[in-house]
């Protein structure tokens, strides 16, 4: 996806106003946890003195709010944070904080771990689609360390045309029986990258948007092959489902577009 | 070579996969080359207990910096991940480049706990480097090691290459020196020649070039005494530590390391000053560290400056082994909150700590200076319960020094304090435990006028006798005796609201005494217990005493013999030829002054009492005001 930057109107100045930034989470840093990763955002802002408007009471706490969470070992190139900025914040700041040369993002471009790269901006003031309730599905690619492209293949096709497909799945420390078929929204085999690595993508319903049932990317993987370690990057994260689908700082892309991979091996 | 490629799989298979990434806020991926000297700097523990230590990361930075030499860093694995890397063949790695462990020139250990040699035996193994340094050859790396628990080497000597004693900034320069002329001469006579050359830097320990002579057997079970340590081919018989003058010389670290991932101590710390001379008879870090130098008020304020701005951190920790007296400590203070204080947004300010506070010198302006955004507990070490006990470890803080620091503390906001005792001291009665309850709830009392919830803990620990002081005499209390107090303790705070009591583990202190005064045969205990998979002995869910017990009886020793014994005065103790500058009859007549009861007072603000720290070197106190801020106030009325 390019990378863009859009300045949102600010309706008045009383009205609170966000940057929301999409980034990457790639190479060896997949290994932090999406806490932690939490934690260096809030220490990179405050470095980069990036004007937040902070909680009030007893722990001040810069008003920061993130995305969906990443399983640690998964790599991506869309994960998405939110700052809320100080009150008053004017157009420059903004301009600061979200345009490419601007002096803040800048900073915050070197300040930020190896492999967390921020590829978009955007800034709203008032409401917007929440990045944890607001994203409707999540797109997947995988790479299976296996040659078996035709049983993978196989398995593919058997689970994207039935219309039940149950699992065993771990949920909150039980064993259950899951349906991931109505959360599967597509699952395409893109094949063999090298001899010994199958990769394939999935679009995967997030349940908080209402969606159908949330299915993990692990179970999809445990399904299509069993046994198989593999490597997983998400590409996307979409608020809504028709087309052109639109992701949460308002990048579109027609519907049925093969996910951008910028960089898989590191 | 390059291992990132067969390490990335494992962590896909282990826990906290962060630890052994590396990419920190402020790592350094150095290039090696063959004529440099390349350092592997390691802390024998996990990476979280690791990182944070400021030791390694001045070294690390200097190393760096020179012309001559590289370094990087290192941690123990954890459990699982080392099980994945002996499993696949993967030997240890350096973090910053993932380069194995023994194409290093140089591993270099920081000792700061004796439950960590395990650590140190299976990080060596790990590295693929023999364990016993007699059997390493030209291509392995020296193994060698720094920190507090080299005043007592010996359990590790026929393990260690050289030992860096004291201060470690220049040594490590001097040493890199001597590595890279022998490199480049193609290692001509061998490792022993090298290090007999390096016998020859000063401060360094060589122990492969001392030999000790034991006396027989005397009655069924006890082994005998160490009667001589033979100094060989000319080698000094007495090792001196290195003590760095200036600290104004040194700021270090530059660049603190920031983590991606959770560690302890996760603030900025500046090094206000270093040594003491408050003189506390059980404190080994106090005696080994003298003179007092501080770090001049404009450097600190400089560096707290920069270090915030550079890492984003809101907390800072002025660090030193008993900061608040540091002199000029409420203008520091008071400078730091000026320079770094509420930020552009409205949030933010930063909160700064003084760890290790003494009760003497905490009053209400110093609590004002400290509370500032956020506070966090506050830690007290009275240490004795009873006046008469801390005269004996002189550290001559009365009850009522203690209520007043601690009512500054509620009276300024805080809620939670916490209090350290030692029991096990020498000349200890029941009375001298139940006063730690008694001061404990006394505490609370003056919290509970302040706040309905204020409570206290009270930490209790059992006293290890360490060499190099004046208590390095005294046998060590039983497991049994420390639990039996302990359990005095249990019930005196039993049903007092406000009181939490807690205690380190009787049984892990008793094995803290088998290294911290064992001689060199205790290294062969020590090398069961790691190859019966004993590492990580500091977590209570790996360690057994029972372990340890029967290590030792294997080798001809026992508890008894290493650590409950009283040493007699005449008997040649294992450390003798290491010194930290201070004279032998110092400490003996501060053990017998202990046992009569009399205090030695600090030597920064009354005469000089040649303990024998500030010698010829011409070392001494580097101290900023004539007085402690403390006794100062006193002769004023307060504010």
């Amino acid at each position: 996806m390019a990378t863009c930057c859009q300045i949102g109107a600010i309706v008045n100045s009383d009205a609170t106003v966000k940057v929301r930034y999409r980034y990457t989470k790639v190479g060896k840093v997949r290994f932090v946890g999406h806490r932690d990763l939490c934690r260096v955002w809030e220490r990179v802002l405050r470095r980069v003195g990036a004007p937040l408007a902070y909680s009030e009471g007893f722990n001040v706490r810069p008003r920061l709010s993130f995305g969906l969470a990443l399983p640690v070992g998964a790599e991506s190139e869309a994960e998405y944070m939110e700052a809320q900025m100080v009150n008053g914040c004017g157009a420059e700041v903004l301009e600061a904080m979200c345009n490419k040369e601007g002096r803040i993002r800048v900073e915050l471009d070197k300040a930020l771990p190896e492999g967390v790269d921020i590829t978009g901006a955007a800034t709203f003031s008032g409401r917007n689609i929440s990045l944890q309730h607001g994203i409707d599905s999540s797109q997947w690619y995988y790479q299976f360390r296996s040659s078996d492209v035709d049983g993978i293949a196989e398995r593919l096709d058997t689970i994207f045309s039935s219309s039940h497909y149950p699992v065993l799945a771990e949920r909150k420390g039980k064993v259950t029986e899951e349906d991931i078929r109505p959360g599967i929204l597509s699952l395409v085999m893109y094949g063999e990258l090298t001899p010994h690595i199958v990769t394939v993508s999935a679009d995967l319903a997030n349940a908080a948007a209402g969606g159908g049932k949330s299915v993990r990317p692990g179970e999809v993987a445990a399904a299509l092959a069993p046994g198989i370690s593999y490597r997983i990057r998400r590409t996307a994260q979409w608020t809504n489902r028709d087309d052109p689908r639109r992701d949460p700082i308002g990048d579109t892309m027609a519907a049925g577009t093969a996910p951008h991979i910028a960089k898989c091996a590191s | 070579m390059e291992l990132w490629d067969r390490i990335e799989p494992l962590l896909e298979r282990v826990q906290k996969p962060a630890r052994y990434i590396g990419l920190e806020d402020g790592h350094q991926r150095p290039i090696h080359t063959p004529d440099g000297v390349s350092w592997l700097l390691m802390y024998p523990d996990s990476y979280e207990v690791g990182l944070p230590n400021q030791g390694l990361q001045i070294l690390y930075e200097i190393l760096n910096e020179r012309e001559d030499s590289t370094a990087e860093r290192s941690y123990c694995p954890w459990i699982d991940m080392e099980w994945e890397m002996r499993a696949w063949g993967v030997p240890l790695f350096s973090v910053d480049t993932h380069r194995p462990a023994g194409e290093f020139d140089v591993i270099g250990f920081n000792l700061a706990a004796e439950l960590t040699y395990t650590n140190l035996l299976n990080a060596v193994d790990l590295a693929g480097v023999p364990v016993r340094q007699s059997e390493r050859t030209d291509h392995h790396p020296f193994v060698v090691a720094g920190g507090h628990c080299t005043y007592n080497p010996e359990p590790l000597a026929d393990y260690l290459d050289f030992v860096v004693l004291g201060d470690g900034e220049e040594t490590v320069g001097e040493l890199s020196e001597v590595l890279a002329a022998w490199k480049r001469g193609g290692k001509a006579g061998g490792r022993m020649a090298v290090l007999r050359q390096i016998a020859d830097v000063a401060g360094v320990y060589v122990p492969s070039y001392y030999k000790p002579v034991y006396a027989e057997p005397c009655h069924e079970g006890q082994p005998g005494v160490l009667t001589e340590l033979r100094a060989l081919d000319g080698v000094p018989e007495v090792v001196e530590k290195r003590t760095v003058a200036s600290l104004a010389d040194w700021p270090y670290p530059k660049s603190q390391l920031v983590p991606l991932t959770d560690v302890v101590h996760d603030r900025l710390n500046v090094e206000i000053f270093r040594g003491c001379t408050r003189g506390c008879r059980f404190c080994q870090a106090g005696m080994v560290t003298r003179p007092v130098r501080e770090r001049p008020d404009a450097q600190i304020r400089r560096l707290v400056a920069e270090g915030i701005r550079r890492t984003g951190y809101d907390e800072v920790t002025l660090t030193s082994l008993s900061s608040a007296d540091y002199s000029g400590i409420n203008d520091t203070l008071a400078g730091i909150q000026s320079e770094c204080g509420v930020g552009e947004g409205g949030g933010g300010g930063i909160s700064i700590s003084l760890p290790s506070l003494r009760v003497d010198a905490f009053g209400v302006e110093v609590a004002a200076g400290v509370a500032s955004v956020r506070k966090s507990g506050l830690t007290f070490a009275p240490e004795g319960g009873t006046w008469r006990m801390r005269k004996v470890i002189n550290k001559a803080i009365s009850d009522e020094d203690l209520f007043a620091a601690v009512e500054a503390a509620f009276s300024k906001g805080w809620r939670r304090i916490k209090l350290y005792f030692l029991i096990g001291l020498p000349t200890e009665t029941d009375q001298d435990v139940l006063g730690i309850a008694e001061l404990g709830k006394a505490c609370v009392g003056i919290g509970r006028r302040y706040h309905h919830s204020a409570s206290v803990t009270v930490s209790v620990g059992g006293f290890v006798p360490k060499a190099q002081t004046p208590f390095q005499w005294f046998g060590q209390n039983t497991p049994a005796e420390l639990q039996r107090k302990v359990e005095l303790l249990q019930v005196a705070t039993r049903r007092v609201k406000g009181v939490n009591l807690k205690w380190h583990d009787p049984e892990a202190s008793t094995a803290e005494g088998i290294a911290s005064r064992g001689d060199r045969r205790v290294g062969r205990a020590i090398e069961r217990v790691w190859r019966q998979g004993g590492t990580f002995q500091e977590w209570s869910e790996n360690f057994d005493l029972d372990r340890w017990s029967k290590a030792l009886e294997a080798e001809g020793l026992s508890l008894d013999f290493v650590v409950f014994r009283d040493r007699s005065e005449d008997e040649l103790l294992p450390w003798a030829h290491i010194s930290s500058g201070l004279y032998p009859d110092f400490l003996w007549e501060e053990w017998q002054d202990a046992l009569a009861e009399t205090t030695t007072p600090d030597c920064r603000w009354t005469s000089c009492y040649n303990c024998g720290a500030c010698t010829e070197d011409g070392i001494e106190h580097v101290v900023g005001e004539e007085a402690p801020v403390w006794l100062l106030a006193a002769r004023s009325v307060p504010s």
